[in-house]
């Protein structure tokens, strides 16, 4: 893609790595699990928008399908784990 | 060559990334559970559908864009239910807001666990207000 210039390309993944790190920050220092389960959501977000981000810049047409599989699967361990420390169990 | 429409997607991806950026800044200075998933619960998942809508549309391949569509409406269905899922589990467990009811403000790292289990709030109006 032409419009997306190399300069652009560099500006778009610092400020998405640099949303990575205050995720991080916040998951080692989060006082509660429930902040680290907050931090997991996002953080599967993030790496997905990166992905999309790679794709167009090198041009690797795969990454799409990994794409729609995480988007399924940070929704299932956000739940999962919640649940876990509310009940203390998954499944009744 | 690039049309008008690559320009509009470029922003769109633009607007997406600033979604992002002010999601994490929230993630990283709010000082309590609730306002953290606040921000991230919406930001970032209006950041991630802009932004990766903007990419499939700006491929331009209809099978990414329908994957992209696929991805973003399952996103936007799921999100509040997790969002809910942590909100009521924090609830439940007790963590607290970071100004108690009187309006003081709490320190964010010692007491975020109330010793007795907080309930829920009443809203004024609610079924569970009206009954005497």
């Amino acid at each position: 893609m032409e419009l997306f210039t190399p300069s652009l390309q560099i500006f778009f993944f610092a400020v998405l790595t640099l949303s990575l790190a205050m995720m991080i920050y916040r998951m080692i220092k989060g006082p509660h699990v429930l902040d680290r389960i907050v931090c997991i959501d996002a953080i599967a977000l993030i790496v997905i928008c990166m992905m999309a981000t790679w794709e167009l810049a090198v041009g690797t047409p795969y990454f799409f399908d990994a794409i729609l599989v995480l988007a399924l699967v940070g929704f299932l361990t956000a739940v999962a784990l919640a649940k876990y420390v509310e009940r203390g169990e998954i499944i009744e | 060559m690039s049309s008008f429409f690559d320009y509009f997607f470029i922003a769109l991806m633009f607007f997406g990334l600033f979604f992002i950026a002010t999601a994490a800044v929230g993630v990283y200075r709010f000082k309590d559970l609730y306002t953290r998933l606040h921000a991230t619960s919406k930001g970032v998942t209006f950041g991630f559908a802009a932004l990766v809508v903007g990419v499939a549309f700006l491929l331009g391949d209809q099978g990414d864009i329908a994957k992209a569509l696929l991805a973003v409406s399952f996103q936007f269905l799921t999100a509040p239910v997790a969002a809910h899922m942590i909100g009521r589990a924090a609830l439940r467990k007790g963590v607290r807001p970071v100004r108690n009811p009187e309006g003081e403000l709490l320190d964010p790292d010692k007491d975020i666990i109330s010793p007795e289990p907080m309930r829920p709030l009443r809203v004024r109006g609610s079924a569970a207000d009206r009954t005497p």
